[in-house]
């Protein structure tokens, strides 16, 4: 198992490089930094345009592979360059990589566990009430776009803070800025904040799962094994748990790095809406800026938060499926 | 054979059913919730095209009168912050959406079918290349790519947006088509189009496209929504759709801000959003039901199993009066009575659909709800008819235990078979895991499973067929339980492996004193082992009775023609015409080495198998030679080396007296093909389920250039020669038996003229009454054309019946070849010995009192390159010879002798034993 790991790892590092290029030529051929640059009253000479652009290595009339070379030497050192706005693009990176993690990690970890939960119970009370009742629920939220379900979050959430006069549910940013008081009231407060956001993505997180769960447990129901099972004496839950549901997680591994491009999308759209300072709010705002380093660097955040996603999916699939791991020997 | 026919007929139902088309779309027009789904997306698509002439505001007017106006008769919809009409906006912005949505998806599902189809099915490096550029792209949100690049296509416009949008949304079902294509490649009638010739691009039109078009059609419904949830996100943040264009989701931009306190500029927009999408998921949804109907419960638990209050007799099982139905057909199991004593062995044969798998199941109620079962069953004295859960736990698997026929999908694929095993100990008996483990092991050991503490921690995929099977019997074991129900426990074992296993269902019987129902269609592997024998038909029992009596005098007229169908070893067989003619096959030490790749992105080799080592054999004009084998005996491969009409690894193939060589053109080819065709074994595979019959059986004809007006012709012809009415031309392979669809493969066979007919298993998967009729078809089509047939098979009892001359291999090779009457009455080589001597006869006398030779072990896997003779690890011969006459059978690969003879084997002890 260790060694397919390892070749999986090697994979994803090349990927990670190619996407780093790829993102990296896009962006220095999409985005214009010398118009952000131009666009002052009254318009400054050709030469200090210059001179700011090469002091952020975004000089376009250097070939854009150069530019590449040079900010992948920088890089590998750990120096992601310097931002448009002036600012150091690791600085910012810092700050905002925890506000999204959180996010990420909370609406994924939700999503899945209650997820797989909901698809395996509804699968084995097909076509009956609780399944029909979620089935239309999940339909529903599928069928609304992340950054939808956000906006009548949040617009909910306004409406019933003006019906009840008061500011009930808080959602704007991660914590009441300026609040003083015991930690647990600190704490109290962001969990507060936490939950408008965790709940738009965990929210679709959620119908994605539970309906591919669903389509696996079904697969599985029907299966002979279920049979032996039950013929050895077993209780039903003993059969369904152990040996049905057990083996319909195993599709389950390879959806979860599908799954997560959607958690991460949501999670950028999520940010925007309820004024989080993380990573996606950034990406918005540097490509309205034509901020050459700062999408680069979102964009290699991305890349490696979808590969560490596709890695996990992996050793989970071994965890799950010993095939897997044995490489299929013969007796 | 008019009464096979008649048998066959009779399994049929015969009307004309509809064409899969009209099957799907009958499901779709009766699940409501797509129907209501189409119809709004229908009504959708009127408002965004018909909408605009319906109001007199254009969408970009400006009436300064009314700024942010509530719903009104002027207004319908209200006004906008810049006193734009509502309506007017929002329905531009929904016909901007729809377009866009709907381009999106048609792009991108032609891409994904062109781009997957052609990777799948071609393979090599353009696959390869797919699979890598299409990980690349997902390693980001599309959203991140679409989002940078949007600015530089404002100039483009909306189009250039569709393309981008596009390009992401094909790439996941490009590697689902791929996929798709990947298994389809190997379907038999796939393969059975590349054989006939038919070129790589038809092959991907006509087969492999149509039979993902179901996919595609779901794929490109679901991706309409998809593109239109993308569309709107994008526009949302200014990265898709640029005002003063409309689309919904600038409308949703524009109208957040008051989405509270002016509620109509949101909630038109965002609502008519939500509704579009919801009904294209459902539509989607509903056609993936409809193509592809998850066996609903017929009704939950329909009606309470009726049991009948039957006083016990002490019998351990008694069945009175069982009925069990699936619904609205005619009932499985239809009124039987059963009795089966402690110690006793009851035999029930019957053919597919007789109910005889039923009835076992139905013993321990492990049928699915909703089944309708009335009647009783007394098992050790509890009524199962109707039992609660906890009064069947405590039987099952321990007063009565269930060997299953497919140990591979029987066991759990991702627990050890250890654990399997251990797990049945605990659910009856109050021990640790320790305990349960070394019991577990100890019932390997019983069982004749060698190396049992390492056996039990492995997976059932790791284990051979009839390991696994030894597996099951050892987890029925476990409780010691009274009775053993065996549910077709050796039919997908080979028939060596067959004779092993029933030698241990014999002592584990002797060991435990437990009874044992042993269901079966081959009567011959009843008849050893039966005290009664019970014969089903439709689900009625038409005859109980010893088993003596049931093979020596039977009563009832079914009874009797099973027995005659069933091909017989000891037949006798007819004389058999002499060869005539030149040989129209001739096969000279051919070789086929396959690598063993491992890797997935750069594959190295890891190993070889030895598929084909050493094959020889010669067919003539008119006469019929069968390929006898085991699995990993290499039989099939050699067909397909014959077939494929490439220059041989090794050794010489000679097709009508060409040699198959590098200077072979195409049109050689093309010619040879014109005289050799072939029929597959699985007649449910081998015909392309989407194209009628007619066109099925045209097919080779087509390849070979046949005028439109002969094929016409020869259709019928041919239809008529094997024996079905030419009227079926125009229906779908579905709509007919097993038997008669290997009759359509055969038809489409013969339609050239060939003079050879390459058969590979064209029986093993039917009924036995249907297989005495399409042998008989064979036997006439040959007497009548003068057809030679080249036919592979794993049934010695079917090759005594049907073959001149008989071939038997193992592990690659040809050990013995000759007259069938030769080989099967005066066998030469030991391997041959063994497999007539596992051969189940329906004597019971004869089956008793037989002695067995059984070879121990597996049939090998071919990837291991043996010194000496490859038979050596299993021959019993060997076991018994004399040390001084063994070194020759470990240094040298026996030669086959005498050389030239009628009747030759490779073995250097023939005349022993």
């Amino acid at each position: 198992m260790l060694v397919f790991l390892v070749k999986r790892l090697a994979y994803y590092v090349v990927l990670l490089v190619s996407a780093a290029f790829l993102s990296y030529v896009l962006a220095a051929a999409a985005l214009s930094p010398r118009a952000y640059f131009q666009a002052r009253l009254p318009p400054p000479p050709a030469e200090q345009v210059d001179r700011q652009l090469r002091a952020v290595g975004l000089d376009d009339r250097r070939p854009v592979t150069a530019r590449f070379a040079a900010w992948a030497g920088h890089a590998a050192r750990g120096d992601l360059g310097v931002s448009i706005t002036g600012t150091s693009v690791n600085a910012e990176f810092g700050r905002r990589i925890g506000v999204s993690l959180r996010l990420l990690v909370l609406g994924t970890v939700l999503g899945i566990g209650a997820g797989v939960a909901a698809g395996a119970w509804t699968a084995v009370r097909q076509y009956r009430l609780p399944d029909r009742a979620f089935t239309v629920v999940a339909f529903l939220l599928l069928s609304i776009p992340t950054f939808l379900v956000a906006l009548l979050l949040k617009i909910a959430a306004i409406a019933v803070n003006q019906a009840s006069g008061r500011q009930l549910v808080a959602f704007t940013g991660e914590s009441t800025p300026g609040l003083t008081g015991s930690t647990l009231g600190l704490l109290a407060d962001r969990a507060g904040h936490l939950l408008l956001p965790t709940l738009s993505i965990g929210l679709v997180a959620i119908a994605t799962y539970s309906r591919y769960q669903r389509s696996a447990m079904l697969d599985v129901l029907g299966a002979d094994y279920l049979r032996t099972a039950a013929a050895k004496g077993l209780s039903r839950r003993a059969v369904l748990i152990k040996h049905g549901l057990r083996t319909a997680l195993i599709p389950m591994s390879t959806f979860f790095s599908f799954g997560f491009l959607g958690v991460l999308t949501g999670a950028t759209f999520t940010e925007k809406i309820f004024g989080w300072h993380g990573m996606g709010e950034w990406f918005i705002d540097s490509v309205n800026n034509n901020d050459v380093n700062a999408v680069v660097a979102v964009n290699l955040f991305a890349a490696v938060t979808v590969l560490l996603a596709g890695l996990l999916a992996d050793v989970l699939h071994a965890v799950l499926d010993p095939r897997v791991r044995l490489g299929g020997r013969r007796g | 054979m008019a009464d096979a026919l008649a048998a066959e007929l009779a399994d049929e139902a015969g009307q004309a059913a509809p064409t899969r088309l009209a099957v799907v779309a009958g499901r779709f027009r009766r699940d409501r919730t797509a129907l209501a789904g189409a119809a709004t997306v229908l009504l959708l698509f009127v408002l965004a095209f018909a909408g605009p002439s319906l109001t007199h505001w254009s969408y970009s007017e400006i009436d300064y009168s009314a700024l942010r106006a509530g719903p009104t008769a002027a207004h319908w919809w209200g006004t906008n912050g810049i006193g734009q009409d509502m309506f007017a906006q929002t329905v531009r912005g929904l016909q901007k959406s729809l377009l866009i949505g709907l381009a999106v998806a048609v792009v991108a599902t032609a891409l994904a079918a062109a781009v997957g189809a052609v990777a799948g099915y071609v393979g090599g490096w353009t696959e390869r290349a797919l699979v890598l550029v299409v990980d690349l792209l997902l390693v980001f949100p599309a959203f991140l790519i679409i989002a940078i690049v949007s600015p530089r296509l404002r100039s483009g416009g909306w189009i250039a947006f569709v393309g981008l949008l596009a390009v992401f949304g094909w790439m996941v079902s490009a590697r689902v088509v791929r996929s798709l294509t990947i298994s389809l490649k190997d379907l038999p009638f796939v393969r059975a189009a590349r054989f006939m010739g038919v070129s790589t691009p038809r092959i991907i039109l006509r087969h492999v496209l149509p039979s993902t078009a179901s996919f595609l059609i779901i794929d490109a419904t679901l991706a309409v929504g998809a593109a239109v949830m993308t569309e709107t996100s994008l526009s949302y943040f200014g990265f898709g759709v640029q005002p003063p264009d409309v689309s919904l989701g600038t409308l949703i931009a524009a109208g957040t801000s008051s989405a509270v306190t002016y509620p109509w500029m949101f909630f038109y927009p965002a609502g008519l959003l939500v509704v579009f999408v919801l009904a294209v998921n459902l539509v989607g949804d509903g056609l993936r039901d409809a193509v592809d109907p998850r066996s609903r419960p017929l009704r939950q638990q329909a009606s309470a199993p009726h049991a009948l209050d039957v006083p016990g007799t002490g019998a351990l099982l008694e069945i009175r009066g069982l009925r069990v139905s699936f619904g609205d057909g005619p009932p499985a199991v239809d009124g039987i009575d059963l009795t089966v004593h402690r110690g006793q062995v009851l035999g029930i044969v019957g053919e597919s659909g007789s109910g005889k798998s039923v009835t076992v199941l139905a013993a321990l109620g492990l049928l699915p709800g909703g089944t309708d079962i009335s009647g009783s069953v007394l098992l050790g004295g509890t009524q199962i008819v109707g039992a609660g859960p906890r009064a069947l736990q405590s039987v099952r698997g321990n007063v009565a235990a269930v060997v299953f026929q497919d140990s591979l999908s029987a066991l759990t694929p991702v627990h050890r078979v250890g654990d399997q095993i251990a797990e049945a100990v605990r659910a009856h008996r109050d021990v640790s895991r320790a305990d349960a483990r070394r019991r577990a092991v100890e019932l390997l050991r019983l069982v004749g499973i060698p190396s049992p503490l390492l056996r039990a921690r492995a997976f059932p995929d790791e284990l051979s067929g009839g390991m696994r099977q030894r597996v099951m019997i050892a987890m029925a074991m476990a409780n010691d339980p009274d009775l053993i129900l065996a549910d077709e426990p050796t039919t997908a074992l080979d028939v060596t492996v067959q004779a092993q296993i029933l030698q241990v269902l014999r002592d584990v019987r002797e060991a435990t004193g437990a009874a044992l129902v042993l269901v079966s269609h081959d009567l011959g592997v009843v008849a050893g082992i039966a005290d009664t024998v019970a014969v089903m038909r439709a689900g009625r029992i038409v005859e109980n009775a010893s088993v003596q009596e049931v093979y020596g005098s039977p009563r009832d007229p079914y009874t009797r023609a099973l027995l005659d169908a069933q091909p017989r070893l000891d037949a006798a067989f007819a004389p058999r015409r002499p060869p005539s003619g030149p040989p129209v096959l001739r096969i000279e030490g051919l070789r086929r080495t396959f690598g063993v790749y491992r890797g997935r992105v750069l594959p190295r080799r890891a190993g070889s198998i030895h598929a084909v080592d050493g094959v020889d054999l010669t067919v003539h004009a008119g006469q019929t030679h069968a390929l006898v084998g085991e699995s990993g005996s290499g039989k099939s491969t050699t067909l397909l080396e014959v077939l494929g009409l490439q220059p041989p690894e090794g050794g010489t193939v000679e097709l009508f007296g060409r040699t198959v060589g590098p200077g072979l053109t195409g049109r050689d080819r093309a010619a040879l093909r014109a005289r050799m065709q072939l029929v597959f074994q699985d007649p449910f595979a081998s015909l392309d389920p989407r194209l009628p019959v007619g066109d099925v059986i045209a097919e080779p004809m087509r390849v070979q250039g046949f005028a439109p007006a002969r094929i016409r012709d020869r259709i019928t012809q041919v239809l008529r020669l094997v024996g079905l009415d030419p009227a079926v031309a125009r229906r779908f392979p579905h709509e007919f038996s097993g038997g008669q669809r290997q009759r359509i493969a055969i038809a489409r066979a013969i339609g050239v003229e060939p003079e050879l007919l390459v058969l590979d298993e064209p029986v093993s998967s039917l009924d036995v009454t249907v297989q005495a009729g399409v042998l008989d078809l064979l036997a006439r089509l040959q007497a009548e054309l003068g057809i030679a047939y080249l036919f592979v098979t794993h049934d010695l009892a079917v090759v005594a019946r049907i073959a001149d001359v008989v071939s038997v291999m193992y592990l690659g090779r040809t050990v013995e070849t000759g007259p069938v009457a030769d080989v099967l009455g005066r066998p030469l080589h030991p391997y041959t010995r063994a497999l007539l001597s596992a051969v189940p006869v329906p004597d019971p006398l004869a089956e008793r009192r037989r002695e067995r030779i059984l070879l121990p072990g597996d049939p090998p896997a071919a990837d291991v390159r043996h010194t000496g003779c490859r038979f050596r690890p299993r021959c019993p011969l060997y076991a018994t010879l004399d040390p001084a006459l063994r070194p020759v059978c470990e240094h040298t690969e026996p030669p086959i002798a005498p050389p030239g003879g009628d009747h030759r084997a490779a073995c250097h002890h023939t005349a022993a034993g």
